[in-house]
């Protein structure tokens, strides 16, 4: 049978001989082969077998999924600009901070005080009606996807930023969004 | 069979119904591991690949390591894999060349992110002002890597 060659069988058996030893049932040799097994043992083995292969193939995904998140969660939080993800009402449920803080030097706030915050706090009276159309805009898909507006940061200091969005539709887990680029363009 | 091989057998049994147990367990706990994460990298993931700016990292020879697709797009190549390996240089208008080398150079000494303006040309040769924010941050495999956001700043 081809299972008696397979490596995880062949540790099993050491494994076997061992606790064999051990409890001493019996003075066991190390031919295995010649006993005869009933069919129950022979399939609990089997199923043994493949079990721990299949645990093996999901620690070794498991690796892999961890390093791919741990990748794509540092290219978000480190991309060298403001990153902000909306829900279709216009809160923020998303955004980056980790190299630059550029989202807190934009908004002169901390993170968590941002999120599920109307982005609309954020403008300047001057441009909330920009802003408005600007949002109505990305929903609809139309072709403009950039746009200057006056920012207001939290202790309410204005900065000229640069705002490119686009609209995604729903797929998997996310609900449909709107993303939003932000450079702070006061320093060009 | 003997009673030496029955006794063989009932221990064995004993035995693999205790571990096939145990890997039951361990096969659940694997699978609802496996299951979030892949929920958490595929959102991290399109954060990234469905960025509103184009995103690339490169090499500190130049070459395009990672690419979203707005990069591509804005590159004016709809299939990625063709823009990873290649130098970043490549696209970017002749007269700006230098700009960006002297850039791309200096940027290696200093700390923290930087911008320049220059002009970009897609595939088919047309060109586009773009905005190129940019950061050197050290990967996993410790080997430097150029951050590099692409915003299309003509009309």
């Amino acid at each position: 049978m081809s299972y008696k060659t397979h490596p995880r069988y062949l540790h099993l058996k050491e494994q076997l001989q061992e606790r064999m030893a051990e409890k001493m049932i019996t003075k066991f040799d190390d031919t295995l082969e010649n006993y005869h097994f009933d069919e129950l043992t022979l399939e609990l083995e089997v199923h043994r077998i493949e079990l721990e292969i299949q645990n093996e193939n999901l620690r070794l995904a498991e690796e892999e999924l961890e390093k791919s998140r741990t990748r794509y969660a540092m290219l978000y939080d480190i991309a060298p600009v403001s990153y902000i993800t909306l829900n279709i009402e216009g809160f923020i449920t998303e955004i980056n901070t980790e190299i630059n803080f550029a989202s807190l030097f934009l908004f002169g706030v901390e993170r968590d005080e941002l999120m599920a915050k109307s982005f609309a706090d954020f403008v300047a009276t001057e441009s909330v009606e920009s802003w408005n159309n600007y949002f109505t805009e990305i929903k609809e898909n139309t072709s403009k996807k950039q746009c200057n507006l006056i920012l207001k940061r939290a202790d309410n200091v204005l900065f000229p930023a640069h705002l490119h969005g686009i609209f995604s539709e729903s797929y998997k887990q996310t609900a449909s969004c709107v993303r939003l680029a932000i450079i702070d363009i006061s320093v060009d | 069979m003997n009673n030496k091989e029955n006794e063989i057998n009932d221990f064995i049994k004993e035995l693999e119904v205790e571990c096939v147990k145990e890997l039951e367990i361990q096969h659940k706990d694997l699978m609802k591991i496996c299951t979030e994460l892949e929920e958490s990298r595929d959102y991290y993931a399109g954060l990234f690949e469905l960025a509103p700016m184009g995103y690339v990292t490169l090499s500190t020879n130049d070459t395009i390591v990672e690419i979203n697709s707005m990069a591509a797009k804005l590159l004016g190549q709809s299939e990625l894999w063709k823009l990873r390996n290649r130098h970043f240089t490549k696209y970017i208008e002749r007269s700006d060349k230098m700009l960006w080398n002297h850039r791309f150079i200096s940027s290696k000494k200093q700390i923290g992110k930087q911008h320049c303006q220059l002009m970009l040309q897609r595939a088919d040769g047309t060109m586009f002002k773009a905005r190129l924010d940019y950061v050197w941050v050290e990967a996993e495999n410790k080997l430097p890597l150029l951050h590099v956001t692409i915003l299309n700043i003509g009309v």
